[in-house]
């Protein structure tokens, strides 16, 4: 049983190799720049730095192969207690104990062994320096330049939306009182406006919304990228102890799904749907002079041309502008984010939480 | 057979009366101290909010760690007493030439030595704990400025601090969004009239410039920020009381093990002990010391507020950008990781290893779902 173990790892660590590789070879590339891109690469340079504390670390990260080394040599010491006293007192489970946790530290010794020299392998060097070459960083801060540039084109939609609410709210209040003599009467011709206020405000609610969701994005994908190369560390050596070996399993699943294949998702699936976003013009031929003149003067017939221009023209910029490739973006990344908690799970499940996979407690956050 | 084991557990049942009522003092000195710590950080908080100006930060230190060498010590006793017992039943097996007395016995004698196992393994790891983590955490910066002081000199004081720094830290961004909220209530509105001739005129005009969706915007982020700070008080709760888990837990656990209708119960206990006791404040002190290290802190955001209000307004109404100024978008962006995906992140790393601990050594337990039904 050890030995099919054995086997699906390694066959699960070949896969991981090539997804490595493949950030090796990934082009970084530019988006067509539109808006806002010089503001978007100084955001997300800032928060996706080429190196942080945990990844220029080489200390560390030597350090923690030496330590798990040595935790491994001492587990094979305790086990060949275990077995002893086992067999000279003809105690079973201490036998099948030690057998297990002979099998379990061997499996230990292929995952350092393939995943911290695959990744050194590319990084082309020590174990010092899986984490400084900077293929890791162009994933990221290609990633990050998407959702920004996303947000951040959107913006301008938002402002124009906003500017375009007061207009109405200001118009839909405009009041006509005839009262000679102080005894009259007064109308508001265009109340009827607060309709498309309403209209308006919702389409402001879905951009604002949109904004948030790409700018809380690129801070996830910065909060991946700074915390989750500590995964690794912390995983190894609690997987080298048989007690913590959940947890260090956990800790190994979450680090290879979200680390190094939900980057690389969301780039792959964004190429495929990010069109040059530009921002939206919408055309504001309502503010000038005349057009307000004309509404005073025949109310009804500029009630039907704005309700036209609401229609025709409003609502399908915003939904060919805004709504449009902001969905492609959306879809992609929500793809990316349920593939590479499968993936999690399912690398947890083989590498010592079998329950990463079996509770449901991570579908049930997604 | 039956005659035995009935004498073996009265034998330590008397014996063990004496061990529960130490442990229960020696837990109880813990609990007193997480108690203290959490009143202190609740006083400390109601106190900064009268202020608005000095933002005394004060975390539930565990101050007073007592190592559990008295629990564990009397658990030390209790196994060893075991043993003998089952040693002596082993003796009389033979002499009565029993097999299943003497399997019996076996597996009582391996029980215990496994027992005692796990309370060297244990004790271990939590005078591990007991290490100053200060110099480590700051190589890989994940040691906040607030938490760099001599009196956090072990895990158990850094998780505390961490995520009491960033409970501190959360509500007072959210102090600044109720301040942004109340500002934007005071912003202007227009009326405009042309009355030409007397009693002729029209009229117009809008109560605020300001967008009709924003404050529903901001009502339902406060409604949400206010949610998950009550949630994220049940995680200062969990860390505040770490060792009194460790402690109370793993005794209660080592003891139910020796019992065979108690073992596997006793094992939940001992996964949900170590879970809890040293899994979870590890996670902390990693996950929180990050956003510690990378947040704004409140103060520095409350400086921070009016410039603001000027870049949304000026971005609301004119071409410029930030919409806020770059530091406080990514506080804020911190802080709802700090709310959302860091604490799930915990726990279910803590679920799937009490899961799969407790099923190793005793009977399964689920974290999670013993959680979503608390909540």
């Amino acid at each position: 049983m050890a030995s099919r173990k054995a086997k699906n790892i390694a066959r699960h660590m070949s896969l991981l190799a090539v997804l490595l590789i493949a950030i090796l070879v990934m082009p970084g590339y530019a988006h067509a720049s539109s808006g806002y891109s010089s503001q978007a690469n100084s955001f997300c340079s800032t928060i996706i730095p080429k190196t942080t504390s945990i990844t220029s670390g080489n200390l560390l990260s030597s350090g923690v192969l030496v330590l798990s080394l040595g935790l491994i040599s001492l587990m094979f010491a305790i086990v060949g207690f275990t077995y002893a006293i086992g067999y000279a007192f003809g105690i079973s489970p201490l036998l099948n104990f030690s057998k297990t946790e002979l099998g379990e530290i061997g499996i230990t010794l292929i995952i350092i062994v393939v995943l911290l020299g695959t990744m050194s392998a590319i990084s082309g060097g020590s174990p010092g320096n899986i984490f400084t070459n900077y293929n890791f960083y162009g994933v990221y801060n290609n990633d990050c330049n998407t959702m920004m540039l996303t947000a951040l084109n959107t913006t301008s939609d938002f402002r124009s939306v906003a500017i375009f609410q007061d207009f109405y709210s200001l118009l839909s209040s405009t009041s006509v009182s005839v009262s000679p003599n102080y005894f009259g009467f007064s109308f508001t011709p265009f109340i009827g406006l607060t309709v498309i206020n309403q209209i308006i405000k919702m389409i402001m609610e879905f951009t604002g919304i949109i904004i948030g969701l790409f700018i809380g994005l690129s801070i996830f994908l910065a909060i991946i990228y700074g915390l989750f190369p500590i995964f690794l560390y912390i995983g190894i050596v609690l997987r080298t102890i048989p007690w913590t070996r959940a947890a260090g399993g956990a800790f190994l699943g979450l680090f290879i799904g979200f680390y190094i294949l939900l980057p690389l998702l969301v780039g792959f699936v964004t190429t495929v749907s990010f069109s040059s976003l530009s921002t939206t013009s919408f055309p504001t031929n309502l503010f000038s002079f005349s057009a307000g003149l004309s509404s005073i003067l025949n109310p009804f017939t500029s009630i039907a041309t704005l309700v036209s221009y609401i229609g025709k023209n409003l609502l399908l910029l915003f939904i060919e502008g805004v709504v449009a490739p902001s969905i492609y973006v959306i879809i992609g990344v929500v793809i990316s984010i349920i593939l590479s908690l499968d993936f999690a799970e399912t690398m947890g499940d083989y590498l010592g939480a079998p329950s990463l996979s079996s509770s449901k407690a991570l579908k049930g956050v997604v | 057979m039956r005659a035995a084991n009935m004498i073996s557990i009265v034998l330590m049942l008397m014996l063990a009366l004496p061990v529960i009522g130490t442990a229960s003092s020696a837990s109880v000195q813990s609990h007193s101290t997480a108690i203290n710590g959490i009143q202190n950080y609740a006083e400390s908080h109601y106190l900064w909010l009268s202020t608005f100006e000095h933002h005394a930060l004060v975390m539930p230190l565990l101050t007073s760690i007592t190592p559990p060498v008295v629990d564990m010590g009397a658990a030390f006793i209790v196994v060893l007493v075991v043993i003998v017992i089952a040693s002596f039943i082993y003796i009389l097996a033979n002499i009565i030439n029993s097999s299943n007395a003497k399997n019996w016995a076996k597996i009582q004698v391996y029980e215990a030595l496994l027992s005692i196992l796990l309370l060297m393994i244990f004790l271990g790891i939590f005078y591990l704990f007991l290490l100053n983590p200060a110099g480590s955490y700051n190589s890989v910066g994940l040691l906040p400025n607030e938490c760099n002081t001599t009196s956090i000199n072990t895990l158990f004081n850094l998780s505390a601090c961490d995520i009491g720094t960033f409970s501190n830290n959360a509500l007072g961004y959210f102090d600044l969004l109720s301040v942004v909220g109340l500002a934007a209530g005071g912003s202007p509105g227009i009326q405009l009239g042309f009355e030409p001739i007397s009693g002729f005129g029209i009229s117009m005009s809008i109560s605020s410039i300001l967008p009709d969706g924003i404050e529903g915007m901001l009502g339902t982020a406060l409604s949400a920020v206010i949610f998950f700070l009550v949630l994220n008080n049940l995680q200062l709760i969990l860390v505040s009381g770490a060792i009194l888990f460790l402690t109370f837990f793993i005794t209660l656990g080592v003891f139910a093990r020796l019992f065979g209708i108690t073992r596997t119960f006793g094992g939940a206990m001992i996964a949900f002990g170590i879970g809890l006791g040293i899994i979870y404040p590890l996670l902390i002190s990693l996950t929180y010391g990050y956003i510690d290290v990378h947040m704004l802190s409140a103060s520095g955001a409350l400086a921070l507020a009016p410039y603001a209000i000027i870049d949304f307004i000026s971005f609301a109404y004119a071409s410029t950008v930030p919409l806020l100024p770059a530091n406080l978008i990514f506080g804020l962006g911190y802080m709802v990781a700090g709310l959302t995906f860091i604490p799930f992140i915990n726990f279910i790393i803590l679920d799937a290893f009490i899961v799969d601990f407790s099923k190793a050594v005793g009977e399964k337990v689920s974290f999670m779902a013993l959680l979503s039904n608390f909540i």
